[in-house]
């Protein structure tokens, strides 16, 4: 229990950073993904004897994270507002630099993703899971990941097309595969 | 040789995601390599990938919290969370196993329920995180810190109590805010077992965007707040979540 609890805690400020950012991914809020990762700190401190493999550590406060996110939409599913997430993304410049149009379309776009879509590609992007892990993580099938993964890439793909229909991101970034 | 339309969406999405085997990837990055069109789908999966670290490669910080969530959320889960740790710790200092129930709404009966759950210990060391400004909030905070120490003023050795405030919170704590700077002075003045903790980071941050932080005399600046609760949880103090 203590080896754990330390272990924790060390995790805990190692993974901070990781862990508000995925929680900010799906919120969009950044007090409300603040509360979540406290949320997670405090149950994993709680739940420390639960943690049977320390090395999968870094997955299980992501499920911890995770299921305080299903207990918050679960109790407060009425009050999402994707439409203000305007108005909570950074400033604009004044000039409207495109760097940050991309950051705020992109935001919006994952903020309009399908729960389950929205997590498995901010937990892969983000945070860098194998779906092997998402798939524990999340409960699911690593078909589903897949599967889920696809979607959420193509709807941000149709987003960004909008955005620049000419493509010339990728023809001129094909060096960087060779 | 595949050609572009042997591989599949899923395929390479699993090539951009470092998902399948050498054998695999080496004959992509050969199609790759005579398949412009191919390079192409590649390249906007990368570009899609490229794009989500960036959107949230600096994520905003909690500053100011909007209204449209504050009251529902606000209201229900940090005091259940505080009710969780607050019986973990319990539990830990006691040996006693005790469930948590998180549907009761804790909202109106937060002073209450840690006074009840404290009185169940023999040496009362509590942490009040205070993370919030809403003054009701605050109000309630100082009435519980006010009720447990004076019900001990007779055997101040028996509680100690420290006020961590962080995030919105360090707003009771600053010279220039806080709705209730007598109340604290008072209580510092009478209680030498009270402590009001503000959070470096937050007052660095603050002073990154351009606030003038004052802090009340009765203020002493910390490193960092949750690393203060955290040493605090493992000594086995009880944990309350404002």
């Amino acid at each position: 229990m203590f080896n754990n609890t330390r272990l924790i805690r060390h995790e805990l400020e190692q993974r901070r950073q990781m862990l508000y950012q995925l929680a900010y991914s799906w919120c969009h809020q950044p007090a409300l993904a603040d509360d979540l990762v406290q949320d997670t700190m405090v149950k994993a401190l709680r739940n420390a004897k639960q943690l049977q493999n320390t090395k999968a550590v870094k997955a299980w406060l992501t499920r911890i994270l995770a299921n305080c996110w299903y207990d918050h939409l679960r109790s407060n599913r009425d009050l999402a507002d994707i439409d203000n997430l305007s108005a909570e993304t950074e400033p604009r410049t004044e000039d409207g630099n495109e760097r940050q149009d991309i950051i705020d379309r992109v935001r919006k776009m994952i903020a309009q993703l399908p729960d389950g879509q929205r997590q498995v590609i901010t937990l892969v992007d983000l945070a860098g899971f194998s779906y092997a892990e998402i798939g524990e993580i999340l409960d699911i099938p690593i078909g589903t990941v897949m599967s889920r993964i696809c979607r959420a890439r193509k709807a941000l793909k149709a987003a960004l097309s909008e955005f620049d229909p000419r493509h010339d991101y990728a023809r001129a970034n094909i060096r960087r595969i060779k | 040789m595949n050609t572009r339309n042997s591989f599949s969406d899923e395929q390479l999405q699993a090539f951009v995601d470092d998902e399948i085997d050498i054998a695999e990837r080496a004959e992509i990055m050969e199609a790759v390599r005579h398949d412009d069109e191919l390079a192409c789908r590649v390249c906007e999966l990368l570009q899609i990938k490229d794009s989500v670290r960036l959107a949230y490669r600096e994520p905003e910080l909690p500053a100011n919290p909007p209204a449209s969530w504050k009251s529902g959320w606000w209201s229900g889960t940090p005091f259940r969370a505080a009710a969780a740790v607050l019986i973990f710790a319990l539990g830990t200092v006691t040996g006693t196993a005790l469930q948590m129930n998180t549907t009761d709404p804790l909202s109106h009966t937060g002073g209450k329920l840690a006074s009840a759950a404290i009185a169940n210990q023999e040496l009362k060391r509590v942490v009040l995180h205070i993370s919030t400004a809403e003054s009701q909030r605050l109000d309630q905070a100082l009435s519980d810190a006010e009720e447990l120490l004076g019900s001990y003023k007779d055997r101040p050795e028996m509680v100690q109590l420290e006020v961590v405030a962080n995030t919105e919170g360090l707003s009771l704590l600053r010279a220039d805010t806080s709705p209730y700077p007598e109340r604290i002075r008072r209580l510092a003045q009478q209680f030498n077992n009270v402590s009001f903790l503000a959070c470096s980071r937050t007052i660095e941050k603050l002073r990154m965007r351009g606030i003038d932080v004052h802090l009340l005399p009765e203020a002493r600046v910390i490193p960092g707040a949750l690393e203060a609760i955290v040493d605090r949880m493992q000594e086995g103090w009880v944990y309350i979540r404002v």
